[in-house]
């Protein structure tokens, strides 16, 4: 699985502004008669994004530089892991199949952290746990995730956010508090390697005993959480995206200081 | 029927805001210089929706949205603005643009109108606050 470069030791990948756009195919025909019919080749949009660099150090640029040459410009296909979109398959639908249960419950629905969101309720024995496959193609190597989570609890406690492979060998994981009756979002960053496909961890470890409710499960490729991105509206890892360019154009803005503009576009 | 959604605020979009209203004439020009004009479709509202520095949670609300209606194809859906509620809404775009400036705000536009006659758009209402 080749992934494009997180080129900063905080995992940085984009820098600010970072524009994404999400694209529908539509064929549309407005007669002049009145009506207008059309039809939609998509079911889901495609996503392209414009990447900016304004200050890259030369051995961040390096690292872009090789992993372009590598593509060979717009040729070949890789795996973007979006910063701007949730790694997490089913962000706010903890009964969905893709959120493995043990020892635990999935309940009602609850008032979510934000307004009209919706949170679930979640009940479970002391080791109970939840777990979300977020890097389905594994092959990570030094590669900074970052899982959140929004919990409300009854009571000051702590819950284990960690990440597990499909071994359910565990990787990396820390206890984070939980004040009393107040939604708070917790996270926990980690740079993970692991050849088998990488797994987001709430709970287990003897870190609870519910019941929590819980809203906006979420992975980025980051240092810190970032945005809530719903999905899946707005899912975060795109294994077939290429770059929209054949030359790297860097300019050289000043001492040790090169910027850079590219394209990323997402393909069927 | 979609609903476009308002923002966790409880409005719909933030300044600026275009509320405005169109026609669309099609004009058939002559070798002779003699013109032929006729109405396609009469008055119906255009606006341009303007969103920026919305949150997380807002940002998918929008996208929600706009991944149900598929772009341009769906004009069935209704937009309520400043107390009057526009039916057969359609985006005029496939393209959903978002632009996050700073950390954890995002930016964006929405061009959209109607697709049918509207005797309820009113010519030359364009608006400039914001509008909920």
């Amino acid at each position: 699985m080749i992934y494009y470069p997180q080129i900063g030791t905080n995992g940085m990948m984009v820098q600010l502004p970072f524009s994404q756009t999400f694209s529908h195919l539509t064929s549309v025909s407005e007669l002049d008669s009145g009506p207008r019919q059309s039809y939609a080749w998509r079911p889901n949009p495609l996503k392209a994004w414009d990447l900016s660099y304004a200050a890259l150090e030369p051995i961040e640029y390096e690292t872009l530089l090789n992993f372009f040459l590598g593509q060979q410009g717009r040729y070949a296909e890789f795996t973007f892991l979006d910063p701007g979109g949730n790694m997490v398959p089913a962000s706010e639908n903890f009964a969905d199949a893709s959120w493995e249960k043990d020892s635990t419950v999935v309940g009602a629905s609850v008032a979510g952290p934000f307004s009209g969101s919706v949170a679930t309720t979640i009940t479970g024995t002391t080791n109970g746990m939840l777990a979300s496959t977020v890097l389905p193609g594994g092959g990570a190597i030094a590669l900074l995730l970052c899982g959140s989570v929004y919990v409300l609890s009854p009571s000051a406690g702590a819950l284990v956010l960690g990440f597990i492979d499909s071994g359910f060998t565990l990787l990396a994981s820390q206890s984070c508090s939980l004040p009393a009756n107040q939604w708070t979002r917790i996270s926990f960053a980690a740079t993970l390697t692991s050849l088998l496909p990488v797994r987001l961890l709430i709970g287990g470890l003897n870190s609870w005993n519910g019941p929590l409710s819980l809203f906006g499960a979420q992975v980025s490729p980051l240092g810190a959480a970032g945005a809530y991105v719903r999905t899946p509206g707005n899912y975060g890892v795109h294994s077939s995206v290429r770059f929209d360019t054949d030359p790297l154009v860097p300019q050289y803005v000043g001492p040790g200081q090169i910027a850079l503009k590219l394209r990323l576009t997402e393909h069927a | 029927m979609n609903q476009f959604p308002t923002l966790t605020s409880g409005v719909i979009c933030m300044t600026p805001a275009t509320i405005g209203t169109g026609f669309s004439t099609r004009v058939m020009r002559f070798c002779d210089d003699t013109e032929q004009r006729w109405v396609a479709r009469g008055q119906h509202g255009v606006f341009v929706l303007t969103f920026t520095d919305i949150s997380g949670i807002d940002l998918a609300n929008l996208l929600d949205f706009f991944r149900s209606v598929k772009g341009r194809f769906d004009a069935t859906w209704t937009l309520a603005i400043n107390s009057t509620t526009y039916s057969n809404m359609a985006l005029d775009s496939d393209d959903f643009v978002v632009v996050e400036q700073r950390p954890n705000c995002f930016s964006l536009q929405v061009s959209c109108k109607q697709v049918v006659d509207d005797p309820q758009v009113i010519a030359g209402n364009h608006r400039q606050g914001q509008s909920s």
